[in-house]
């Protein structure tokens, strides 16, 4: 009798032993997933002119109004100010909308409102705007009949004096051009290198329109 | 607002962040927040509509992150015109009580919209915005029989006006 309470007991630990153990691993492979997400945003595809600050994605969005929006969890207490470009590893996801000490709102790219000047490979200058969620960003001023531009071709910020963003922020690539002959330009459809569905970690660029 | 409109404002919340933002309908994400305070100007009148409207919507811009008050005072005019409109019509049948809500979620993403817009969200521009529009007032509309009941027993009897019941039972 004795050595079957005994069993019990040993039989009890053990699965409270595997318990607690399959939380630590939990833990840990969530811990991981952290660290790997937070060093992909260490690997930038693109240069940057200056310093970054890594924010984390904090609340979904809770209502159809906010689809443009994504809030971070960090604000004015870590230099954040209003207008700073938003980059993920992959490439411009927005800029600073709203800031609190610890919290900011992102304006998203995908914004139809939000034009954005922009270079693309051969050096033609246009200006861009978002088209809505999961849809490609346009490219629908600026770029004459006459301009090469080919599908694959990377579409970057333009920089110029007085632009919202600094140059050389890699928005996309181009997967669909469409010669309008009665506006005399291309309309590009360009497939955006950030993955906007998917936002996790993000870095806010220090740098503003005046800087 | 009584403990059990309270009960009701907070868990409609809960039913917001936990439910309607991860399962949107036609990629429209249902406003149970605006539901609720139209309900309550349909129940309880306008007073009643604005002070739920009112406490509804603080709570929905506290938990979005938006601008405060936006959604607050969209709300509280909603549910009061709402409330108003129905004290003024006495006595209204089971239908057209869904159509009135509808139209009641309507009018409220619209006044949103325009608010948002004033403070640069870009809510008027936004390409969706008639179907955000369309798709919550139709689904307002369907749930608006079960919202009422709810309503109905957060109002409590002693305190429904008497010039709404009309809506409820009819």
């Amino acid at each position: 009798m004795s050595d079957y309470e005994d069993l019990e007991k040993e039989n009890a630990e053990l699965r409270r032993r595997v318990d607690e153990l399959e939380g630590q691993q939990l833990t840990n492979s969530d811990a991981e997933e952290q660290v790997r997400k937070l060093r992909e945003q260490l690997n930038l595809a693109f240069p940057v002119p200056g310093e970054t600050v890594v924010a984390q994605v904090a609340t979904g969005n809770f209502s159809s109004f906010d689809e443009f929006q994504a809030k971070i969890d960090k604000g004015s207490d870590s230099g954040i100010e209003v207008g700073m470009p938003v980059i993920t590893s992959a490439g411009l996801i927005g800029n600073i909308e709203r800031v609190s000490a610890d919290r900011s709102v992102v304006h998203l790219i995908t914004d139809p409102g939000f034009n954005v000047g922009v270079r693309i490979k051969s050096n033609a200058l246009g200006v861009g705007r978002g088209s809505g969620p999961d849809s490609p960003f346009i490219v629908d001023h600026g770029i004459a009949l006459t301009a090469e531009v080919a599908e694959g071709d990377p579409v970057t910020t333009s920089g110029f004096e007085r632009a919202k963003f600094p140059k050389e922020l890699l928005i996309g690539t181009v997967s669909k051009i469409t010669r309008s002959q009665s506006e005399q330009i291309q309309i590009l459809e360009v497939d955006m290198a950030a993955d906007l569905s998917r936002l996790d970690y993000v870095q806010v660029l220090k740098w503003t329109p005046t800087s | 607002m009584n403990l059990r409109w309270t009960i009701l404002v907070v868990t409609a919340l809960v039913l917001q962040v936990a439910i309607a933002a991860s399962f949107p309908i036609g990629g429209v994400v249902i406003d149970f927040m605006l539901l609720i305070a139209v309900c309550a100007g349909m129940v309880g009148g306008p007073q009643r509509g604005a002070v739920v409207g009112f406490w509804s919507g603080l709570l929905y811009d506290l938990a979005r992150d938006g601008r405060l008050g936006l959604s607050a005072l969209a709300f509280t005019l909603v549910a009061f015109g709402v409330g108003s409109l129905l004290v003024a019509v006495l006595s209204v049948r089971r239908g057209l009580s869904m159509v009135i809500a509808g139209l009641g979620m309507a009018a409220g993403e619209l006044l949103y919209a325009v608010e948002g817009e004033l403070f640069g969200e870009h809510t008027l521009s936004n390409p969706r915005l008639w179907a955000i529009v369309g798709i919550n007032a139709l689904i307002g509309g369907l749930l608006s029989p079960l919202v009422l009941r709810v309503c109905r027993w957060a109002e409590g009897p002693g305190e429904r006006s008497s010039a709404i019941v009309g809506v409820i039972d009819g």
